[in-house]
């Protein structure tokens, strides 16, 4: 019964946005349930595993790309930037993008791709806490570099842009907006019903005996660092296809994305929403984005200030963030958990 | 002398035997040309002042620290030495910890449960979130065994001392290891505890191969069959307590320290 209300619920609550939101609004609302998705990979990695990354603006970036560079190709068969750059043939790995399975396919592919190529070496030879933290830090960075200094295959600091239109849509289409906002919703419910699944397994049992006590689980025969490299893929692949969504709904992307100071807004959505919790990086990534565009709107040079105020006072004050918080208190358990 | 301990440390079909091993800590040898076999089955006990090498042979064989020199031959057949401590592990090494080293915010259950599962060969238990009834029958005979039984749901973190240790051993047994190495288990219990413990060893002792580090004469005087004796990385004698109380160089060791 009450399993009913709650879905009920969040049913209208999905619902009520589409009639009541201009479309502007919708597409900001759509904005911010694609950082949920960021957050939820971001807490997989860092709540569960104890993996922290300051570079999964990486991995954004890449599932973006791929997104990018088809919806780019649908719009011109040579995109502006290249012809700008004296480029005057379509590159060969820029070929097969114009086929929707295949950027598709890299959407999940690149991000998991880097993911191992950072994951293997550096969990096999048992880096750890803040050393990981800093070099995914560092690749984020050289990402950056590399992708604005190949203009002529990535259109450098401005990114890629000026997409025509979207399954038969022009962007910003009233019918489009709708149709992105639904996707997301149900790529965002189906990531976190994947999530709480998992976390659920044995598998999800020994990834969070990781983050608690990795030696005695290496003493007891787990080769732990296998199990950091596939929550370290997952957490990839959930983070591009978070990008992949971004791109039609803002309409460009470009390597700000890759900044560091951007990976790290996500890692404070799952710390103020709640770390190692299912619902703490949906709720993190809304407040903190609602209170940003709220502040930007009025007092837009004070956000910032805000923001670390914001930040310093919720690690102090709730350390568990917004949603491990109320999970201790009964009313809300009796709510959720029936 | 020296030819009479040569003997005594080797036995016919050992189940581990440690050839020439050395551990180097830069410059200091914690382990110096260690030579040593293990019998299958029994308790072997392990005494010696601070700082003799007790835990370093532990890890050495376990693979918590790398050799420097020599060889740790497994049933006359692999040598594990250096190799990583997931490997060593299902070879048959199982490896109590000095403090209890369990997963705290879990249930006694639920860590019993993550000592079990690594055996399984399958690995579509990841996706599982069952067990079966033979799995749950097993962990609860271990625990039935070292008295836990009645905590199984409680949170490990919020049990005694002592209660740890033995969730730690039982973790560690229930796989059925050939080889346990358990470092000072009585260390902080209460007496009651301790005979409990040496009690459980002896027991463990009948079907597995148990090393033990352990400080407390009373308690190795009580449960020991044979103990070894180390001084600043050598083993020095091996013998029944008796027998090493009487040896002069250890009576000289101990009351050296003493003085
Ligand atoms: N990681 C390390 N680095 C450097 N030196 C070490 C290291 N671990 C142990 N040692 C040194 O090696 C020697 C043997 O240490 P070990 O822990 O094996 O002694 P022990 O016999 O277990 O002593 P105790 O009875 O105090 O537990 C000591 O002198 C110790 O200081
Ligand atoms: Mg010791």
């Amino acid at each position: 019964m009450k399993q009913k209300i709650i879905y009920a619920i969040l049913i209208i609550a999905i619902i009520l946005p589409v009639l009541l939101l201009s479309d502007f609004r919708l597409s900001i609302l759509s904005k911010f349930l694609v950082f949920s998705i960021v957050a939820i990979s971001v807490n997989l990695l860092w709540g569960y595993t104890g993996i922290l990354s300051l570079g999964h603006g990486a991995y954004f970036a890449l599932g973006g790309y791929a997104m990018a560079m088809y919806l780019k190709l649908q719009s011109q068969p040579l995109p502006d930037f290249m012809e700008w750059s004296g480029i005057e043939t379509l590159p060969w790995f820029w070929k097969p993008f114009q086929y929707v399975p295949f950027a598709l396919v890299m959407v999940v592919v690149l991000p998991v791709a880097l993911a191992l190529l950072v994951g293997i070496p550096l969990f096999k030879s048992g880096t750890k806490g803040v050393y990981f933290t800093i070099i995914s830090q560092a690749i984020t960075l050289i990402m950056s570099i590399l992708f604005i200094g190949q203009q002529g295959f990535t259109g450098g600091s401005n990114g890629i842009t000026g997409f025509k239109g979207v399954l038969g849509y022009a962007l910003g289409d009233p019918t489009l907006t709708k149709i992105l906002y639904g996707l997301v919703v149900i790529v965002l419910i189906g990531i976190y019903f994947i999530s709480k699944f998992m976390l659920n397994t044995h598998g999800g049992t020994i990834i969070q005996a990781i983050r608690d006590r990795e030696t005695r689980l290496r003493f007891l025969g787990y080769k732990t660092h296998t199990f950091k490299v596939i929550t370290l893929a997952t957490s990839a692949a959930i983070c591009g296809i978070a990008g992949a969504l971004f791109v039609p709904i803002v309409g460009i992307i470009s390597p700000s994305i890759m900044s560091v100071l951007m990976s790290t807004e996500f890692v404070i959505w799952v710390a103020i929403g709640g770390r190692a919790t299912l619902l703490g990086p949906i709720v993190g990534a809304l407040t903190i984005n609602y209170a940003k565009t709220i502040f930007s709107e009025s007092l837009p040079e004070y956000w910032w200030y805000f923001y670390g105020f914001l930040f310093i006072t919720a690690t102090l004050i709730i350390p568990k963030g917004i949603v491990g918080s109320l999970l201790k208190k009964k009313w809300f358990k009796n709510v959720l958990l029936k | 002398m020296i030819n009479e301990l040569q003997r005594l440390l080797r036995v016919p079909n050992p189940i581990i035997s440690l050839r020439d091993v050395e551990v180097d800590f830069d410059g200091y040898k914690a382990l110096n040309n260690i030579n040593i076999d293990f019998p299958f089955k029994g308790v072997q006990f392990v005494i010696g002042p601070n700082g003799a090498g007790k835990t370093t042979i532990l890890d050495a064989i376990c693979g918590r620290v790398k050799t420097s020199k020599g060889k740790i031959i497994y049933k006359g057949a692999s040598e594990i030495q250096n190799r990583n401590p997931e490997d060593i592990v299902h070879f048959g090494v199982s490896r109590k910890f000095q403090n209890p080293t369990i997963f705290n915010t879990q249930t006694v259950f639920e860590n019993m449960k993550l000592a079990l599962l690594i055996g399984k060969s399958n690995l579509w238990y990841l996706f599982n979130s069952k067990i079966t009834k033979e799995q749950q029958d097993t962990i609860e005979s271990t625990l039935l065994k070292l008295n836990l039984l009645d905590v199984k749901n409680k949170v490990s973190g919020a049990l005694s001392h002592g209660q740890k240790q033995w969730l730690e051993i039982a973790m560690s047994i229930i796989n059925k290891p050939e080889l346990l190495l358990v470092d000072e288990p009585i260390a902080g219990m209460s007496p009651s505890e301790r005979d409990k413990t040496g009690e459980l060893l002896t027991q463990i002792g009948a079907d597995h191969t148990v090393f033990v580090v352990e400080h407390d004469m009373k308690f190795v005087s009580r449960f020991s069959s044979s103990v070894v004796v180390m001084h600043e990385g050598r083993i020095i004698d091996r013998g029944t307590f008796d027998k090493i109380v009487n040896n002069e160089r250890v009576i000289e060791i101990y009351l050296g320290r003493q003085n």
